[in-house]
């Protein structure tokens, strides 16, 4: 990975400095544009987020880190990919929680109720990988990848599926964290209130996050694909053939990306009871000090 | 015995009927080709020969073409289709018997000519759908029949939206900014009803989309990024009329749209956090409204940003290994190319809108908050 790095810093400013005649100029300028707005990015965070802004930044650098090393780690060989992709998805789902909560009871209850929720949604998710015969090949990065022979003995579709299940996780994070949170919070206004009062505040919260938390995974990944909403209804050009609905619909690239965003949202949902089980016991299971 | 909510009732029965109803108008469906020389239908496949191993070792099946016959049942009758296998997973679709797929069959004359286009997915996409509606309206109740409401809503004006671009074949940004303004409008009306909190959550989160957007196509503008990297846009502009298409703005647009469910549950959080702030202690101004509200923002600022971050990630793991894919390739070659700028970018506007729609929603919430204080609706 410093090699990449270094290769970084050796490139860019090389690009920059070739003037707009040269054939790097382009990627030159797009990275410093590109820097821009990161350097946007992480002002605003700052800025607006003060203390947690710099938590978002650092949870956002940890899971860069770790997905970067979980390609280098499956890339050389040593972890299959799916185990590699795994590890990333959990160490990610660590990393955020304990980013957002001290390491406390909360912590544990939010870990456990959405390791639960993200290993039904990896389960759904394998099925389906399974089941529609995705191979992984579905756009030309996965082709490119395919082709390339440090990367060729991957199996893509074991990329694709951790890809999924990565993809899911923050979603499922954020659920399980709010939902605990609500559920500690409560147990501290009012030491007296039973488990079963607890599971239904922390269902009450789960319920009244979800009406917008569900479009999350589903939007970002309409956006992701909106070339493939607009295709079918382009109208074809004389000299060529149009492009069927029907096999749009039904195209890899489609299904990867409609199970990921279902799967995930599954996941979400899931997420909301398990937490609050899983949360309700172990708040009322250790005495006044369980909230703090 | 506990009495099922009626509305949860009702939402049940829609959801697996709304299920069931699409799932069979998919199993009837074809595309007719203009002309009607060709069509496309499905079937399921009855006999293979030879029964080339579906499923398993990923590359290198067998070397050359092989052309596989396949026996496919439609709802017309058996046809014979051929199969072309080559060894390759990057164009290889090799069906088991019993599963269905696509078949588009040519009529020439007194022959028709057959061939196997790609495995039929879309009905068990529909069955992956419903089972998320019926979890959602069982595991949410009233609540999550509206949230399931306001996101068949939402998709359906982005659907909407993708016509009117390729009809109008023009004024992408407006079209696009009209879009959000719906979708997050009817979001939050179907979530909230037509209050305060609905209108500085919309109000929040738009300002916030916008802003980014804004940041977007300059940033496009500057870096060169074309769109175009995306194989369907790509198709879009060659093979299709709409070649006179801002295929830049496009990309902005779906940025933006691919932002919009993460912001829109920042805002909602904010707005909520103000509104209960200010029903709470009335004496409370707008200032000390806005710097409450952006308390809560900033908590849960970071679970939003990490969310949409990690959603990116996943789904484009690929170019993390895409450094690998050849040795003699630098780092920084990959990441200069267009489809990493894009996705780094994508990334980039998404989080900004989160992060600036927490001091947006905030500041509109605690002047409308305040607003009703004053008059003294609370």
């Amino acid at each position: 990975m410093l090699r990449h790095i270094a290769d970084l810093l050796t490139v860019l400013p090389e690009a920059v400095v070739a003037g707009p005649g040269a054939s790097e100029a382009a990627s030159g300028a797009s990275g410093v544009a590109v820097g821009i707005l990161a350097a946007v990015f992480v002002v605003s965070a700052l800025v607006v987020g003060r203390g947690d802004g710099l938590r978002c930044l650092l949870a956002l650098g940890w899971c860069g880190a770790i997905s970067a090393t979980s390609a280098q780690a499956s890339s050389a060989g040593w972890l299959h990919p799916l185990g590699a992709l795994v590890g990333c998805a959990v160490l990610c789902l660590l990393g955020v929680t304990l980013c957002m909560l001290s390491p406390t009871r909360r912590a544990v209850g939010a870990l456990l109720g959405a390791g639960v929720a993200f290993i039904a949604a990896g389960g759904g998710c394998a099925f389906f990988v399974w089941r529609l015969r995705l191979t992984g090949i579905f756009n030309t990065t996965m082709r490119d990848l395919w082709y390339g022979g440090g990367t060729r003995h991957l199996g893509p579709h074991w990329i694709v599926l951790g890809g999924m299940m990565v993809a899911g996780v923050g979603c499922i994070c954020d659920l399980a964290i709010a939902v605990v949170s609500t559920m500690a919070e409560v147990q501290a206004a009012n030491p007296a209130a039973t488990r079963r009062e607890l599971m239904a505040s922390g269902l009450r919260l789960g319920g009244d996050v979800t009406g917008t938390e569900i479009n999350t995974l589903v939007f970002a990944l309409v956006g992701l694909n909106l070339g493939a909403v607009l295709l079918p209804l382009a109208s074809p050009d004389v000299r060529q053939a149009p492009v069927p609905w029907l096999e749009v619909i039904n195209r890899q690239s489609v299904s990867v990306e409609v199970v990921a965003a279902l799967a995930g949202t599954i996941g979400m949902v899931l997420a909301i009871p398990l937490t609050a089980l899983i949360g309700a016991a172990l708040l009322k299971g250790g005495g006044p000090r369980a909230s703090h | 015995m506990r009495r099922i909510d009626p509305v949860v009732g009702a939402a049940v029965v829609l959801v697996v009927v709304a299920t069931v109803v699409l799932d069979q108008w998919l199993a009837r469906a074809e595309y007719v080709f203009p002309g009607g020389g060709a069509r496309i239908v499905r079937g399921a496949v009855v006999r293979r020969d030879p029964p080339i191993e579906a499923w398993g070792a990923s590359g290198a099946r067998r070397t050359g073409e092989t052309v596989q016959r396949l026996d496919v049942r439609t709802a017309t009758g058996t046809v014979v289709a051929e199969n072309i296998v080559t060894g390759s997973p990057v164009s290889d679709r090799i069906p088991d018997v019993g599963e269905e797929v696509l078949v588009r069959i040519r009529d020439l004359g007194r022959e028709r000519y057959a061939t196997m286009r790609d495995h039929a997915r879309d009905r068990w996409l529909v069955r992956l759908a419903g089972a998320l509606g019926l979890l959602v309206v069982v595991v949410l109740g009233r609540k999550g029949a509206r949230a399931l409401a306001a996101l068949v809503v939402g998709l359906g004006i982005v659907l909407a939206f993708s016509w009117a671009v390729m009809t109008i074949q023009g004024a992408v940004m407006p079209l696009t900014l009209a879009a959000l303004g719906a979708t997050l409008a009817a979001t939050y009306l179907i979530l909230c009803g037509a209050t305060r909190k609905a209108l500085s959550a919309a109000g929040g989160a738009f300002a916030g989309i916008v802003l980014s957007g804004v940041l977007a196509l300059l940033v496009a503008r500057v870096s060169g990024l074309s769109g175009l990297y995306d194989q369907d846009l790509a198709a879009v502009r060659h093979f299709s009329t709409a070649r006179v298409l801002d295929f830049r703005a496009l990309l902005v647009a779906s940025m933006l749209l691919g932002t919009m469910g993460v912001v829109m549950d920042v805002a909602i959080a904010v707005a909520s956090a103000v509104g209960e702030l200010a029903r709470a202690n009335p004496a409370l101004d707008a200032r000390s409204l806005r710097r409450r509200g952006m308390a809560v923002g900033r908590k849960v600022m970071g679970a939003m940003v990490m969310a949409l971050a990690l959603a990116y990630m996943g789904i484009n793991f690929g170019l993390f290994l895409l450094p690998h894919a050849d040795p003699a390739l630098r780092f920084a070659d990959v990441v200069g190319t267009e489809r990493v700028l894009t996705e780094i970018c994508r990334l980039l506007v998404g989080v900004t809108a989160i992060v600036w729609a927490v001091p947006a929603t905030a500041f509109l919430a605690s002047c409308l908050a305040a607003g009703r204080v004053a008059k003294g609706a609370v």
